[in-house]
This record gives structure tokens, sequence and C-alpha cells, in this order.
């Protein structure tokens, strides 16, 4: 069956380390404008899948399919270059550098020619006043050095960053699991600012509530397989739990 | 931060500024109309001959009743910080400038605004490097320091006459490419030629441990060495050190140069067979007599020699009670001081 | 805002005194120093100031670039000496001025990749790896001049250190040039945002695909040809090049960069504020001179203003 709108489609993914079979079987699909949760107990696998679909690791069995073309990435640039960009848990934010410098890190807006480039500062601050406003609901100011930022207005500039350059895909791990009620509020409204813009996202979280919340499909994985999933509407949180815990594998 | 930060930035401040009131001096030292006010610059104050130099030049100033002012870098090698002191006091109201270089170069380019001034600038005991000091346009009025070629050969002299005109000996340098070190050296070497064998020549920077450290080595390579010769008593002291360490005092004799009290003390025991002592409080008190001469309209000699003496077990003790003063009277071209 | 408010208001932010510390230490001291002696506030002593300053500036610069990415140098104290040797030796056997500056500028960088190398490549810490190199670089010094201090000799060095364009000395004004471009680095171009992120959170910038590794090299090779050019004033000022190590320029080289803001961990880079710290520190050392202060006390008080400005930038917001 050939899903027109996937954005990712990963089926039998497996990925040994020597002797440790970590992924033994793993299947997952995520669609555009949609966001899928991806839910597992700690050690079933939901890591090393996210670091073979963003090319981290390289996998050693099944397949993945990005827009309908199979890949196998062999170093992270290369998913980026598709349009998968992945929200670290410790944010790949540098504190003593204002929120535009992070946002155009590595990727930033020059004048001039060959090694003699300046940076273009306006440009850079005022774009990133555009992309972030239009997705952030409670913006800091964009000159203001991340070191002052709160923890919600960290994660939501590093979710901005990575959809404002990913334009497939953006691929979160525990957004909220740091943050308070409010914060965690304003993250899950970008998300679904997100989702109104087109774009795919894979989020990994333990808060079943949250998930059941904010996504669209779940995804969950026992012992290095895929083991059950549904479309959000269609399952409770009881179901979720007890294929995490234990129990048949149910298609 | 809960701390009050403005109490902080007040207790800051004025603990500075207690720090720099306390040591200031309540007024800088004007020289009256007509005398010298004299500068002298040395390499630290951590050596104890510039110590002695420093305080040569003191005495002699309230001697006199001229403001003198002595101010040196931070180490033996620290060829910049005594530029910085020169320029300094190069900018103040000094009339006459003494100055002892780090290397044969290092104090040419910040005395040549002096030069241009018409202050007369001594230099003492290192020499310039003279090819230097002439394309430079530099006006040096005199020369006051020890005959370090003399004294070298003074050590061998002795050397030879402790061994017994033969064995083996072990050289200890100081700073690589200091004039003062290379003349003794090669005046030592000289001496003994064909007589006394050198087996080794060591760097020692002119410091006690690294001399300790060094010998302890040498000793192990060859232990049978019968003298060693140190450039100046900090390495000799170190090497002495080493060698009773070794359960060898006596058994190997250390000449060294310079005369500093610790080596005066160590000739008398016995654990420096001799030095060769120097004069710096001399040098310092002549530097400032000098100065003293030309304020005066007299001329001073482009060469003034500082005594040298050997000091060994008969005349230690006597070396001792006069120092830092030289225990017999020398020739100076500024009569008795 | 009216301006008499909004300079109250910065006043009254701790932040402010925190971030300045060095500057606002310098209009202190230099202050002080001109109430308890005429001669302090002269031109001919704040040129004199400048020219005393302009080594240790150039190296604090150096020491600056290798502090951002977290890193430290202490091979400094003999490579500097290195240079200043391989640029006499350079000189005086081909009498070009400009081959004799390439050269100390090359082997400053070699030293520098050198050093980026065995701390990148083969992952040793930077402490150790550049207190070793130090070791090695005096050595070398030691060999290549067969031991010996020698002059050298050019009316080009000479104008350099006495002459100026107007008030303004050639010689600081090349400490000073390196300062502005060193800041314009730092905070116009890529690479000098891809170093402060290195030295901020090395990880994250890997993340974000900067090469962490080769900046990390790169600041080293910066910093060495620095070190080349502060050879140049170097022999320049003393007539000649002396192989012996300076410890002290080595040190008060590092004071100059934390004493100015910038954290020892890296991430920051306050070139203001580094320039003040190498100020500051000449600063003292000249008013001791003026004020024929004891030199026992001397240590004492810059020690004192070291850890004061220190305390004063842990306000730093």
């Amino acid at each position: 069956m050939k899903d027109s709108n996937a954005i990712l489609e990963v089926s039998d993914l497996r990925k040994s380390f020597g002797a440790v079979e970590a992924l033994r079987g793993a299947n997952l699909v995520c669609r555009a404008g949609e966001v899928t949760a991806l839910v597992g107990d700690n050690g079933a696998g939901k890591s090393t899948l996210i670091r073979c679909i963003t090319g981290v690791h390289p996998a050693s069995g099944g397949s993945i399919r990005f827009k309908g073309n199979e890949v196998a990435f062999n170093a992270p640039i290369e998913a980026r270059h598709l349009g998968i960009e992945t929200v670290y848990q410790d944010l790949a934010l540098i504190e003593d550098l204002t929120v535009w410098q992070n946002m155009y890190l590595n990727r930033e807006i020059t004048h001039g020619w060959g090694p003699l480039r300046w940076l273009d500062r306006r440009d850079m601050i005022a774009q990133t006043e555009a992309k972030l406003g239009r997705l952030l609901v409670n913006m800091p100011p964009v000159r203001a050095k991340v070191r002052r930022l709160s923890g919600g207005q960290r994660q939501s500039i590093s979710i901005g960053r990575a959809a404002s350059w990913g334009s497939a895909l953006v691929i979160m791990d525990e957004p909220t699991a740091a943050l308070g009620l409010r914060e965690r509020g304003a993250v899950e409204t970008l998300i679904g600012n997100l989702r109104g813009e087109g774009i795919a996202q894979l989020v990994i979280s333990h808060d079943l509530e949250q998930v059941m919340r904010i996504s669209d499909s779940v995804w969950v994985m026992r012992g290095g397989q895929t083991i059950a999933h549904w479309r959000t509407n269609e399952v409770d949180r009881t179901q979720i739990v007890a294929a995490i815990a234990g129990g048949d594998r149910i298609t | 931060m809960k701390q009050t930060p403005h109490s902080l930035i007040y207790l800051g401040l004025s603990a500075a500024l207690v720090a720099a009131l306390a040591s200031a001096p309540m007024a800088a030292s004007a020289a009256p109309a007509g005398t010298a006010n004299v500068a002298v610059v040395v390499r630290d104050f951590n050596n104890p001959y510039w110590r002695a130099l420093r305080d040569g030049a003191a005495d002699q100033g309230k001697k006199l009743g001229i403001p003198v002012t002595v101010q040196a870098g931070s180490t033996e090698t620290d060829s910049i910080g005594e530029n910085a002191k020169i320029s300094t006091m190069a900018n103040q109201s000094f009339t006459c400038f003494g100055v002892v270089p780090v290397n044969a170069t290092n104090i040419i380019t910040p005395l040549i605004p002096v030069s241009r001034k018409g202050i007369p600038i001594i230099n003492l005991d290192t020499g310039l490097d003279a090819g230097a000091v002439k394309s430079a346009g530099l006006n040096i009025t005199s020369f006051i320091g020890s005959d370090n070629s003399r004294a070298g050969a003074m050590a061998g002299d002795y050397m030879l006459k402790l061994l017994g005109g033969s064995g083996k000996v072990v050289i200890l340098l100081g700073i690589p490419g200091e004039q003062n070190g290379i003349n003794r050296e090669a005046a030592f070497r000289k001496t003994i030629a064909g007589k006394l064998t050198v087996v080794q020549t060591a760097v020692a920077d002119y410091e006690r441990p690294k001399a300790l450290t060094v010998v302890e080595s040498i000793l192990k390579v060859h232990p049978d060495i019968t003298g060693i010769f140190a450039a100046n008593d900090e390495m000799g002291l170190g090497a002495a050190q080493a060698i009773a360490n070794a359960g060898k005092q006596g058994k190997i004799k250390v000449i060294s140069i310079d005369g500093v009290t610790e080596a005066l003390a160590a000739v008398k025991s016995g654990k420096l067979s001799a030095t060769v002592s120097q004069y710096p409080y001399a040098e310092g008190q002549m530097a400032v007599s000098a100065c003293h001469a030309l304020a005066a309209g007299k001329t001073i000699p482009a060469k003034v020699e500082s005594p040298i003496r050997l000091i060994t077990a008969d005349n230690a003790a006597q070396a001792i009670t006069s120092f830092p003063r030289p225990f017999f009277t020398f020739d100076n071209p500024f009569g008795a001081l | 805002m009216r301006p008499a408010s909004y300079l109250t208001a910065k006043l009254r932010d701790p932040g402010f005194w925190g971030d300045n510390a060095a500057v606002i230490g310098l209009i202190v001291i230099g202050t002080v120093f001109s109430v308890l002696t005429p001669t302090f506030l002269t031109w001919a002593n704040i040129s004199d100031l400048l020219v005393s300053a302009s080594i240790l500036l150039v190296l604090a610069m150096a020491q600056q670039f290798v502090i951002v990415t977290g890193g430290i140098d202490l091979s400094i104290g003999s490579s500097l000496p290195w240079a200043a040797v391989i640029f006499g030796l350079t000189f005086n056997r081909y009498h070009s001025m400009s081959l004799a500056i390439v050269a100390a500028i090359v082997s400053g960088m070699a030293v520098g990749l050198l050093n980026g190398l065995i701390i990148a490549k083969l992952k040793v810490n930077d402490f150790i790896a550049t207190l070793g190199m130090l070791g090695v670089m005096n050595g070398m010094a030691l060999i290549v001049s067969g031991g010996q201090s020698f002059a050298v000799d050019s009316p080009f060095l000479q104008n350099l250190v006495l002459g100026s364009i107007g008030p303004i000395r050639y010689f600081y004004l090349v400490a000073l040039l390196i300062a502005v471009l060193a800041y314009l680095v730092f905070t116009y171009t890529p690479f000098g945002t891809h170093v402060l992120a290195t030295g901020g959170n090395r990880d994250a910038a890997r993340n974000m695909g900067i090469s962490t590794d080769r900046m990390r090299i790169l600041v080293y090779l910066i910093g060495g040809g620095l070190v080349g050019v502060a050879a140049v004033l170097m022999v320049a000022r003393t007539g000649g090049s002396d192989p012996s190590m300076q410890t002290s320029q080595l040190l008060t080289s590092i004071a100059s960069v934390v004493l100015g803001g910038s954290s020892l961990f890296g991430g920051r880079a306050g070139i203001l504020g580094t320039v003040a710290g190498a100020l500051v520190l000449t600063t003292l050392l000249v008013g001791f001179t003026l004020l024929q202060v004891s030199e026992y006390y001397q240590p004492i008080a810059v020690g004192i203003v070291v850890i004061a400005a220190a305390v004063l930038s842990r306000l730093q917001r």
C-alpha cells in the first residue's frame, strides 16, 4: 500500500552492534502535516531507531524510504540535506550566543566572496524575527543571549530552528520532559503550529497524556521491535500502556 | 544573584584605593638644583648580587646627599620588563642612568630617548654590544664592572693549585649567551688548558636548584672528577650541596664567582673551596659617585674596573665581616668612597 | 530614556560593572595614579605605557583565540623567543625584513599547528600538551641559536619602536590594529561565530555540523602567528634575539585575558576587556615605577587587582 502522504517509511529495520541486536524489526510511518508519537520503555530501541533515521548509524537490515525513495545515510549531514532535522535533548544551543546566532549556526548569511566573508547580521536578525515570530507564541527578543532564556523558550527556539531548516521532518526527543506546565503548553502550541505548516513531526514522549493530546498516530516499541501502532483517535491510554509493558503483538 | 552587589563594588574599589595609597610614598623625592638625580636599573631583586648593587648605590646616595632610585625587572631574563622600567623612568626627572642589561642589546633602544636628551648613561656590570650601541647612535658615558676574564683566570689558577696541576673537572655555565659568563668560562679554559681535562660542560642558568640536579646526574656519569668550576655562586652552592649529598665533600673542589654572603660562609666552612668575589656593592657606589662627578662638570674615564678578590678559607672571615664592602682598598677614580 | 537616567540606570546595574570590570578597573587605577603623581597623565608617559604594553597585548590576543575555544597555550613562553631567534637569524643572513617577518610568523604558526594537532587529533589535554611544547621550544630556540643571544641591527626595527605617525607610535599601532582585527573576526565572521560555539558547547557545535577539531587547530595556528608578530616587536624593542624563556610574559598574557572577562572555560570573547586587562597590568607596573613603590609591594598590589577584577566579573550578566 503506497502512502502518498508519507514522508518517512521505515520497514523491518534491523541494527546490530556486534552481538547486540538493538533493532529487530522496527516499523514507522510519518506523514506530512501530522505528529507521529514514538513510545516505549527504556531500552526499547527508540533512540537507536532515531539514530538510524538521522544517519548517525547505518542500519544493518530493512529499509528506510524518504518521500517514496529508498535512502541509506552515511552521515547526519546527508539526512539534513534532505530536510530531516533533529532537536536533541541537550538542545544543541550555544548559551553565550544570541537567538539569531544560534538560529543561523553554521548556516550564516554572509556578504563577500571566497575566504573573505563577513556576516550579514541585519538580515539574519530580521529573518529570525520573521521565522520564529510566525511559529512561536511567546517569542524572546532575538538579540538576547540564550543563557538568559527560560527552559521553555530554549526548547521553543530549538524546535523553531529545526522546523525552519527542516522542511520535511522534525524529530524531537522528549521535548517537554524538563518543563513546567505553562511552558509545556507553549511548546505544544508550537508543535500544533508546525502541523499547520505541513511539516511532519516525530515525537518521542513518555508522557502518554501528551501523546493523546498532540499526536495523530502512535507507534509502540518493545525489545527492538515495533509491536503496535494506531491512529491516536482510535486508541486509549490503557491499550498503549499494555503494549509498552507487555502482551501480544498487535497489528 | 541575591547578595548586595553595590556593597561589593564599593568594597572592591576602596580596597584597591587603600592598597594604592598605602604603598605610595608621600612625595616623590626631588633633587635640589645642580645635583644629580640618579636612576639605576638592574635585572631583578631576587639575585643577592643585584641587591648588593642596589644597596651600594643607595648607601652612596645617602652619603653624598643625592636621590638615588633603583628599579628592576622580575627575573634574570626579563628583558621586556627591564625595558619597560627604563622607558617609564626616562620620562621622569633623572639626570643620570646606571643600567645593567639582561643581554648584550636589550636596553639599547629604550635608552635612545635618554641619550638624545643628553643624559649620561653608565653601563654597569655586563657589557653592551659595542657595534649595536654605535649603530643605534647611543652615547654610553662609561662602563663600570669587573673584569670577568680576570676573574675566570683567577679561578683557573686556584683550581690548578688545589688539584696539583692535573685532574678532571666540570664547568657549570650560566644563562647561554650572557657575556660575563662567556668571558669567565673562556678565561678559565685558557688558564687550565693542557693541564686539567674538562669532561663535561653543563648549563644551569645561574640557578641553584638547576645546578644541584645537573651535578647529581654528572656525578653518576663521571664519579672521578676532582673539581667543578661554576660561573656564579648560586650554581656553585648547588654543586657543593650535590657533592655533600653524595658524601664527596672535600674530594671534589668547587670554585665559583660572585662572592655573595652565603658563598663566603660556605668557603669559611669548607663546603665551597673558593669564590672569586666581585663587589657589586662597590659597582653601585661608583655608579652614584660617577653621576655625582658628572653633575659637578667633571669627566670620568670610559672604563672603570670594579675590584675582585679570590676568597679562600684564609680570608673568608675578613670578607664576611666587611660584606658587602671590600675588605681591602682598591683603586678607583672617585677617591675615597 | 533620557541620557542621564540611562547612565544612572546602567551604573546601578551590577551586570554593567561585571561585564566591564577591566575597563572600569583601568579608569580607576589610571585616575588614582594621575592623582598621586603629575608625571602619569603626560602624553610622553601614556605613549611609553602603550609601547610597553604592546608586546603583551599581542600575546594576550594570541591567548584570547585559544582560550575562547576552552583551551590554553602555555607554550608561548618559549615559542616567543623561538620565533624571535628565527626572525633574527633570517634577517641577519638574508638582510630582507619582509622575509624575516614572514619567517617569524611562520615559525610561530608551526608551533601553533603542532599544538593544535596534538590537542585535537591526539586528544592530549591542552594544559599538558602546551606545557610539553614549552619545554620543547625552549630547547629548540637554544639549539638553533647556539645558546647565544645575538644583536639584530635594523633601522626599520628602530623606526618601528621610536617612530610615529603624528602622535601615534607605530609600535602600539601594530598591537591595536591586531586587537581591532581580532574584534572584527569574532563579531563579523562566520569563523568567529564557529570558534565561539566550539568553546561554548563543543558537542552542540559538532551536532550543528561545525568541525570542532578544525576550529581548535585553527585557533592555535592563529595564536602561533600572533606570537610571531609579538616576536618581531620584541626583537625591535630589545635590539636582538634572546633564546631565554619569557615566563612573566606567559603568565601576564593569561592574566590579561582572564582579567578582561573571558571565561577560562571558553565561549566568550571580550576583546575590549582583554585590551583593558593588558593595559591594567602594564599601568600598575608603570605607576609603581613612577611612584617608586617598593618592589615588595608591587606583586601584592597586582594580585589584589587581579582578585578584585575576578570578583567584579562574577557580577557579569
